[in-house]
């Protein structure tokens, strides 16, 4: 084990969904970052330079999609960091658009239990 | 091509029959003409033949009884008392004076005048007396040459040969007298006992008669005579034409003339078709008389022998002409009779290709072209018919198409646009007259909502594989005025009876307010699921991390209470998917992506993510897969949803330790997915329901509540999206089987927004 501690950056609006996350994700050791909307999290994404991104969709003042896509034009560092979409919406257009945008996973947050979150995280930064 | 090659020599119906009934009139009539001249020819000349034969015999024996009647009349002569009374007196005076005749007809005044009266009373040329000693003792001339005494000299020394009897010689040519002549010899008896002989030469003018003679030889007929003179044939009688024809008149052997004389003296007897010494056509008839040592021939032109044959063959060549003008005007009478009457029906066929139906064939021959005429009226009047059925039957199909809602246009083989109904125009903005004609893919383009690039080829597709062909989910159409519309629609291809694809109909209809409502449909969906997923989450997650206790130990009824809490909420989650699997398979709204699928990976897959139940459970399960199986181009996420269904609801309604049989079976067309267990089975009178929404059958409601009654509803839409079957056979308490069957030969791709939940 590294270190360092993983910088993980949580981007939800939904207070209950978010705390529940830092709070796991904390307990699991990871260096948790949390933000409200898709321009906070872009701040702090931007500012933190997190390892991994968990997403969601559906936000105030700036969606998640749009901050992805925002994210992934800076070539200086945004571009590569590993996103993970976490929502509720499973249309086949958001897919499809997170997809294009370079997310490497799609969850639908209702059908996964957060052991398996952290799980799946661990497992793309090579932490196991 | 060579430039010639179409050229044809147009004849028409009337030159056609005239000219048809001329040849097989002229045929027999020249046959006939030939024959009958012919012939009447052949007997005309034989019959002449004939008579000429005659006309020879009789000259011959006129010839005959000539020489005998000479020899009569000078063995006459010569036993005349006057006659022996002379020749003694000629003796006595011989013998006693060696005087020639004239002295002695000067001494004796008497013997003179006897002498006188003898030779004027005959008609001889010469009238000689001889001695015993062959001199002369009397004669009319008064001097001979020593050629022709001689000759006497020759002619008596024959004659003495042959027993003193009347002898008369032939009619020889003489050279040195340029004449012919014939000598007869009589002996002067007294008591039968010679005392002189008489020579009398032959007056041939009495010859002459028997040639000159010409009754019953018409014009041109002649008989003549001839004898041999070295290599020519000469003349002794006369000839019609050639008055000094006697010793004259010669013709070389070998030479084109004369045919029947050369033929005569060389001993032929016969008849033919020759030239005669004139070098004219005659028919003649010849013959040799060895005792003479002539040769005979009656000849008569030609011409006057076939006179009559050639009057007859005038008379018929006139009778011919006059059949022929005859034949010619009725073979045009006959040939404009049947002619005119398909003139005018050709004329009527032609007005009535012109568009004018109301043109009628008037033939009142009686015959079948009056019938062709007829049977033709009736067609036309069937075709003006059948044009007004087909006018009434467009009239009503143009009626729909013009009342119709739906744009609808035709096309032809080449995707020229030949129909464009009201609708289309009101859809399209397009006018009729402005595009009927042009291409299709020139006017009309629909094309993909999201990518404005991307032509949705249906109507390309549906002429290529003969087969109806319907617009993508997101087809749009570019108006006229460059507004976009979206439009559903559909190309059926027009086949022909041979089954070529000769056209498509095309029928769209704008779909902006379905679209709207669908997208309105869809947005309230998925907001809805999100709104309700995530309070779930919530519970969820919070309720996980208690059950974990990360936060603090729980005591047991605390968990209790949590995993109760727990479950619900798993089940609400599932239940909110299943709904919104339900309200996207409504909306038609999911899609199916083809792909090559491995059954049994997926089948293991399902049971690895059951076996914590299974294992609870202690189900045994029996895997039965044929080892043959082949790769099916289908959905693989859909195939998981139907075989999830199906083995959850096995685990789920089958008691502890129980069995399921699973198995994936290779058939001609299909693979048969099984899925069996011994479980609590459906009952009867409810195994008609169970695919539908929301329904649960009554034996499981106690049993188990965590099922929602959407899972074989959503089975069978989804078997159905892949184009297989799905049915199953049940006994309360004893059995469960489930088949679903899957095409091998795969399916096409469906676009759709939402893909389905597992």
């Amino acid at each position: 084990m590294s270190k360092k501690k993983i910088k993980v950056l949580i981007v939800e609006d939904e207070i209950a969904l978010r705390q529940a996350m830092v709070d796991k994700f904390t307990r699991e050791g990871f260096w948790t970052f949390a933000a409200k909307d898709g321009e906070d999290g872009l701040n702090q994404a931007l500012t933190e330079r997190p390892d991994i991104i968990l997403l969601d969709i559906i936000m105030p003042n700036m969606d998640g999609l749009t901050m992805l896509k925002i994210l992934r034009n800076d070539q200086e560092w945004g571009k590569d960091v590993p996103v993970m979409v976490l929502t509720n919406l499973s249309d086949v257009d958001n897919v499809s658009r997170a997809v294009e945008n370079g997310v490497y996973e799609f969850l639908v947050k209702s059908d996964w239990r957060l052991d398996d979150l952290v799980d799946k995280v661990k497992e793309k930064l090579h932490f196991k | 091509m060579p430039p010639f090659r179409n050229i044809e020599i147009k004849i028409n119906l009337t030159t056609k029959f005239v000219v048809l009934f001329l040849i097989i009139a002229l045929i027999p009539l020249a046959i006939g003409i030939f024959i009958s001249y012919d012939s009447s020819k052949r007997i005309l000349e034989k019959e002449s033949a004939n008579y000429l034969y005659g006309v020879l015999e009789n000259r011959i024996s006129q010839i005959e009884s000539y020489f005998l009647s000479q020899k009569e009349e000078a063995k006459k002569i010569s036993s005349l008392d006057k006659t022996i009374k002379i020749c003694e007196s000629l003796n006595e005076f011989s013998e006693r004076s060696g005087l020639s005749p004239v002295d002695y007809s000067l001494v004796d005044r008497s013997l003179a005048l006897d002498l006188e009266y003898l030779t004027k009373s005959s008609d001889y040329n010469d009238f000689l007396f001889f001695s015993l000693n062959n001199q002369i003792l009397f004669s009319k001339e008064k001097e001979y040459s020593e050629e022709k005494q001689q000759r006497f000299k020759d002619i008596l020394t024959k004659a003495e040969e042959k027993n003193l009897e009347t002898q008369i010689t032939n009619f020889k040519y003489y050279p040195e007298d340029k004449k012919i002549s014939a000598f007869i010899f009589s002996p002067i008896l007294r008591e039968n006992q010679p005392i002189g002989f008489l020579l009398l030469e032959i007056n041939q003018r009495k010859f002459y008669y028997i040639f000159e003679n010409k009754v019953g030889l018409g014009e041109t007929g002649e008989v003549f005579i001839s004898l041999r003179d070295g290599n020519k044939a000469v003349f002794i009688s006369p000839l019609k034409n050639v008055l000094d024809a006697p010793l004259n008149r010669k013709i070389p052997f070998g030479a084109p003339t004369g045919e029947a004389i050369q033929k005569s003296l060389q001993g032929e007897d016969g008849w033919g078709a020759v030239k005669d010494y004139q070098g004219k056509k005659v028919l003649a008839v010849w013959r040799y008389l060895p005792a003479f040592e002539w040769g005979i021939v009656a000849k008569i032109e030609i011409e006057e022998v076939l006179e009559s044959a050639i009057d007859l063959k005038n008379r018929l060549l006139l009778i011919a002409l006059v059949l022929l003008i005859m034949i010619v005007f009725i073979n045009f009478l006959l040939a404009r009779s049947i002619s005119n009457p398909i003139r005018s029906l050709t004329a009527i066929t032609e007005k009535i290709s012109q568009g004018n139906l109301t043109a009628r064939a008037k033939i009142k021959t009686g015959d079948e072209i009056e019938k062709l005429g007829n049977s033709f009226n009736l067609m036309t009047e069937k075709l003006i018919q059948s044009q007004n059925e087909l006018q009434k039957k467009f009239n009503e199909l143009f009626a729909v198409l013009n009342s119709i809602s739906d744009g609808v246009f035709v096309l032809d083989q080449n995707k020229n646009i030949k129909i464009f109904n009201p609708a289309a125009e009101d859809i399209s903005d397009f006018k009729k007259e402005e595009i009927i004609g042009k291409k299709c893919n020139q006017v009309f383009n629909f094309v993909s909502e999201k990518n404005k690039k991307e032509k949705d080829n249906f109507i390309d597709l549906a002429m290529e594989e003969g087969i109806i062909k319907e617009t993508k989910r997101d087809t749009i159409l570019i108006k006229k005025n460059k507004e976009i519309l979206p439009v559903a629609g559909a190309a059926a291809p027009l086949k022909n009876e041979f089954q070529k694809i000769i056209g498509c109909v095309i029928v769209f209809r704008d779909i902006l307010k379905e679209r709207e409502i669908d997208k309105a449909k869809t947005e309230f969906v998925s907001l809805a699921s999100h709104q309700l997923r995530t309070p779930l989450s919530t519970v969820n997650w919070y309720s996980e991390m208690l059950l974990n206790e990360e936060v603090g130990k729980i005591n047991e009824d605390q968990k209790k209470y949590l995993q109760a809490l727990y479950g619900a909420s798993r089940r609400m989650v599932s239940l909110v998917n299943a709904l919104l699997n339900v309200s996207r398979i409504e909306l038609g709204t999911f899609s199916i992506n083809p792909e090559p699928v491995d059954f049994i990976k997926i089948v293991k897959n399902v049971l690895e993510e059951l076996e914590p139940q299974i294992k609870i459970k202690n189900l045994e399960i029996n895997e039965k897969y044929d080892f043959n199986l082949p790769i099916v181009n289908t959905d693989q996420k859909l195939l998981k949803i139907i075989l999830q269904n199906l083995v959850s609801n096995s685990v789920k309604y089958t008691r502890f330790g129980g069995k399921i049989d699973l198995g994936i079976l290779k058939q001609k067309e299909d693979v048969l997915i099984k899925v069996e267990d011994n479980g609590y089975g459906i009952p009867k009178k409810q195994q008609s329901k169970i695919f539908t929404k929301f329904f649960r059958a009554n034996n499981i409601l106690e049993k188990d509540t965590n099922g929602n009654g959407l899972g074989l509803y959503i089975v069978q839409t989804v078997v159905g999206g892949l184009g297989g079957k799905i049915w199953f056979e049940s006994e309360e308490n004893k059995r469960t089987c489930f088949y679903v069957s899957i095409p091998i030969k795969g399916m096409k791709y469906k676009s759709g927004n939402k893909i389905l939940l597992n």
